[in-house]
Formats: structure tokens, sequence, C-alpha cells
């Protein structure tokens, strides 16, 4: 079965935390999927192209110029400051 | 008046005649709403403003003689698709209170023609889900058998189809969202061919697997609405425009893996029958091997939480959404707890370390499924079986066991997987609703409506 540690490190990457009190059941749903997903290993796939998609996309490119202004959207942030969102800093210096 | 069984054909037969207007129509809906959906539960929200309004102006367009087939008709929507100054939660406390700021594409070409939005209907949060039970708000029920789940995610919008509460709805299909619930409830439901439909303006799940279709009373609506809403948008770069060439392809093709353990008697008995009564009609029924499909389901929980928690990611509670102290609080507070599996499994099959034996290996065998369809439709024009490979559940029953849950999806993720288009319709057997799952060529819904329009009559 998939370790507390494991689920905690896949948890902070995916920017949730896990409650001690989720953790067995989180643990345990987990593992189950994951015993039933390596069943593909029983395929041999070595000369099999992969298949991202269904349709070949290309990239869409449009002319870089400003189209649909919506104040409503800045309206939803949970903060603005001259109609950019504000956050955080994220960006730290180490010492 | 009476709305039990109106289908669009019908209502827009009586609009046209004038026989009723739309706000008389849109009265006589929302009224039943009231009455019914205290039990069903199958409304997020009720737009009766909204659908007022709409029904108002669809009676001055058939007045002008601006009449289509969809003009003055109710309709419901699943709560994944924006309608602008409406509530759009994809049944998740981290939406609960957002106002969507614009129309979804498919909302705008039902606007343009005077259809009629009576509310948004509940889904499994985020549409992941086979039962409607993940929903953060209430558990709809199935309005045949009230004990059942109306299957998922798009449950709401076929309990609504069935308990009569709309003409018709629209629902997303990323591996049998539209077909399963269409199934246990009774109703008809279209998945088309991935890239027919816009995604725009829709929540997105699993970007290479979602499709947006329609649930009916009956294939001919399901074609209504489909020619309708599909065609090339510059929203949505996956969507093309083309058109279909008629034919007359009457070679059905039964996959012998589809008849295996796990699926329940009585839906096998009616699957058998309704190839007997298609072999009456004259078709020819072939047997044939889709030697991949047992690990379909293996590939999809691979790639399908893989998209989701990549789409996902844009949910920090920042831009729009809750907001309490930072996005891993926001996430752990209003994400439920089978979103946040999803997400953690994408992210785990996706990670350095994981992402050939996991990820890679499930875009390879996406490939051998492909395939198999491929080599199939060179010999027959529709693949039929069943939809679901249990009867509707009893609530509760599959809750606790993710495995069981998932396996009902067993014969409708491969569909998506591969991109094809595929129905689901009712059987002629008595008791629960169980559905016969007719799936097409790609590109080919106007064949493969023919052939389920055969059976539906």
């Amino acid at each position: 079965m998939i370790s507390s540690e494991e689920i905690k490190n896949i948890a902070k990457l995916s920017y949730i935390e896990i409650k001690d009190e989720e953790m067995e059941e989180m643990r345990k749903n987990f593992s189950s999927i994951l015993e039933y997903v390596k069943k593909l290993q029983e395929l041999d796939t070595d000369n099999i192209e992969a298949t991202p998609s269904i349709i070949d996309l290309e990239s869409v490119m449009r002319e870089d110029v400003f189209k649909n202004s919506d104040s409503k959207l800045i309206s939803y942030f949970s903060r603005s400051k001259n109609n950019y969102l504000e956050v955080k800093k994220i960006l730290y210096n180490e010492d | 008046m009476k709305i039990e069984n109106l289908t669009i054909k019908s209502a827009h037969d009586g609009l046209k005649n004038g026989d009723f207007t739309s706000v008389e129509l849109t009265n006589a809906y929302l009224k039943k709403i009231e009455e019914k959906d205290g039990e069903v539960k199958a409304f997020v929200t009720v737009t009766k403003d909204l659908a007022l309004r709409q029904a108002k102006e669809a009676d001055e367009m058939i007045k002008r003689g601006e009449m289509t087939m969809l003009t003055g008709i109710p309709c419901a929507l699943k709560d994944n698709f924006l309608v602008e100054g409406e509530k759009c939660t994809a049944s998740s406390k981290f939406l609960e209170n957002y106002v969507a700021p614009y129309n979804a594409t498919v909302v705008e070409k039902l606007k343009r023609q005077g259809a009629v939005f009576l509310g948004k209907t509940n889904l499994d949060e985020f549409a992941m889900g086979s039962s409607c039970e993940n929903s953060a708000f209430f558990k709809t029920k199935n309005p045949r058998d009230l004990e059942r789940v109306p299957g998922g995610s798009s449950g709401g919008s076929a309990a609504a189809v069935a308990a009569d509460m709309c003409v018709y709805a629209l629902g997303t299909d990323t591996g049998g969202s539209i077909r399963q619930p269409a199934s246990f409830c009774g109703v008809v439901g279209l998945k088309p061919t991935y890239g027919a439909v816009s995604r725009n303006g829709i929540i997105a799940f699993a970007s290479s697997l979602d499709q947006v279709g329609p649930i009916t009373k009956n294939v001919e609506d399901a074609q209504i609405v489909f020619e309708s809403i599909k065609g090339r948008d510059e929203y949505d770069s996956t969507t093309v425009e083309y058109i279909e060439k008629e034919t007359d392809g009457f070679k059905i093709g039964v996959p012998k893996e589809y008849f295996v353990n796990g699926l329940d008697k009585e839906v096998e008995r009616s699957i058998k029958e309704a190839i007997e009564e298609y072999r009456k009609m004259g078709a020819e029924i072939v047997e044939i091997s889709l030697p991949h499909t047992e690990y379909a389901l293996a590939c999809y929980y691979i790639v399908a939480p893989a998209e989701a928690s990549a789409n996902l990611a844009r949910f920090d509670g920042l831009r729009y959404g809750q907001n309490i102290d930072g996005i891993i609080s926001n996430r752990t507070k209003y994400f439920g707890s089978e979103v946040k599996k999803r997400i953690m499994l994408g992210t785990y099959t996706l990670s350095s370390g994981y992402y050939d034996a996991f990820y890679k290996k499930a875009l390879k065998v996406r490939t051998l499924i492909k395939n198999d369809f491929e080599d199939v439709f060179k010999k027959v024009d529709v693949i039929l079986g069943p939809t679901s490979p249990c009867l509707p559940f009893k609530i509760g029953e599959k809750q606790d066991d993710p495995m069981a849950m998932y396996l009902s999806d067993i014969y409708t993720v491969s569909v998506n997987l591969a991109g094809l288009p595929a129905i689901s319709i009712p059987s002629k057997s008595e008791g629960l609703p169980i559905g016969i799952q007719l799936i097409g060529k790609p590109f080919k819904e106007k064949e493969l409506l023919k052939i389920a329009n055969k059976y539906d009559r």
C-alpha cells in the first residue's frame, strides 16, 4: 500500500492538504486504483505510438491585439489593484 | 396543460399551431418542477426569471415567423455550462457563489434560437462520478425508483428529462456521463464525436475526452438538438465543420468482449432481445472482437485524472471562486474527496519517475483501443452492446467502493478514449431502465441516429 509520506508528497504537489483523519481512507482508495491500473503493464506497447488526443491539434495563433475587456472578470478577483490581480509574493530571496 | 411525454417535436407543433404559448408551456414546466423536484432533486438552480423572460421573447419570435425547432422549448442545462448572469457551481463548494460572466458557445447557440432555460441541473462534483452522489450539495434521485441513483455525472439532466421537468437537457460526457445516466433513467443520451460540439464556456474535466451532448425523450429529439449545437467554434480549437453524407448501412457489430463476467443477467437478456429485434428488421448482425476492451477502464483512470489535475489547477480561489486564506487552504476546504483523489492521482501519474510507467503507457494503450475500433469499423456500420453492466443501483450501494463505482463505466469509457459518437437508447424490457449503447464511426452521427431511431420508434 502507498505510504502516508508519499500521499503527503503528492498532496503537496497538488496544492491540497490531507488531514490525518483522511489519510487511511485516501491510502486505501489510492492504492486500490493504482493496483487496478497496473493491469496495463500486461500489454507490450514497445512499438506503439502514444495518442494524447484523437485529433491532430495545431497551435492556434492570433494577432497580439487587445480584445474583450471585461470588468466583470476583475470584480471576481479576491484582491485587485489597478485592474491587476493582487497576490501574495511568491518569489523570495532565500537569504 | 398536460406536459407529460412532450417531445421537442410535439411541443414545437403545439407552439406552431397556437395550441399554447411558450409562456404557458414554461409556466407548466416551472409548476412541474415545483411539485416534483422536492423529491427528485434534479435542479441546483431554477432560473425562473430568465426562463419567463426567454419565453416571452420566444413568443415574439414565433409571432414574427422566426421559429426554429427549439424556439420556445423549455430545457435544462447541466450546472457546468456557463449562462451569463446565472450561478454555475459544477456542484462544488468551490464555485457555490460563482456567477457566470459569459455564455458558453452552445448556450449562445440555443439562446439565438429562442430556447428557454428552466435551470441548472445537479452533477457529481466537476463531473467526477457515476451516480450524482458526489455532488457537494445533495443527491439526485432516479425518478423511476426514488431509492436508486440517476447515474452520473449528468444525473440531474437525465432525471429532469425522465421526470418531465423539461423537454430536453444538455449534459457533458467524459467517460459515459451522458449515456450512463440516460440509461439509468430510461431516456436517450447522445455523446457526439470528439470535435463535433464546442466546449467553450463549459467547466473542463479532461479535455481530450470531454464532449457535449443532448439528453432527450427520443432519438429524433437528440438529432434536433445535436444539429443545432454542433459545428466549428473559434473558441474551441478541437471543433470542426463537417457535412455527413446520407448512408443506408445496416450492419451491426456485437463485440464478444462485452458479454463477459460482471454483466448483469437481466441487462444481458435485454440487449440480446434488442439484437434479435434488429435482426428481424433486416440488420446484418456480425460478431466482432475489440480485444483491448478489458484495458479501457485502466487506461481511462490514468488519462482522465491526469488531464483533470492540470485543468483543475486553475481553481486557486484568487481569481474567482471561494477564497479564505491562500491556494492550499481554498482547495483543501472547498474540493470534495473524490475531486481531491483524482487530482492527486493525476499528479502522481504525471510526476517524474511515474510518467512513463503510467501516463505514457496509458496513451499507448489508448492507441490500441482506438485501432480496435478502426479495424472493426471496416466491417460494420455501428457497434451494439449494453450502456452499463448493471441496473441503476441503490443510493449508497457503491459509495464506499470506488472500484465498484468505476466499473459501471466499463462500456462507455473506451468510446471517449477513441473519440467516437455513441448513443444510449432505452430497451423495451419491463422493470428498471436498461440502456442499449450504439457506437458509430467518427463524424457519422446521422448514420448512428438513423439506426438508433429504427429501434426507438
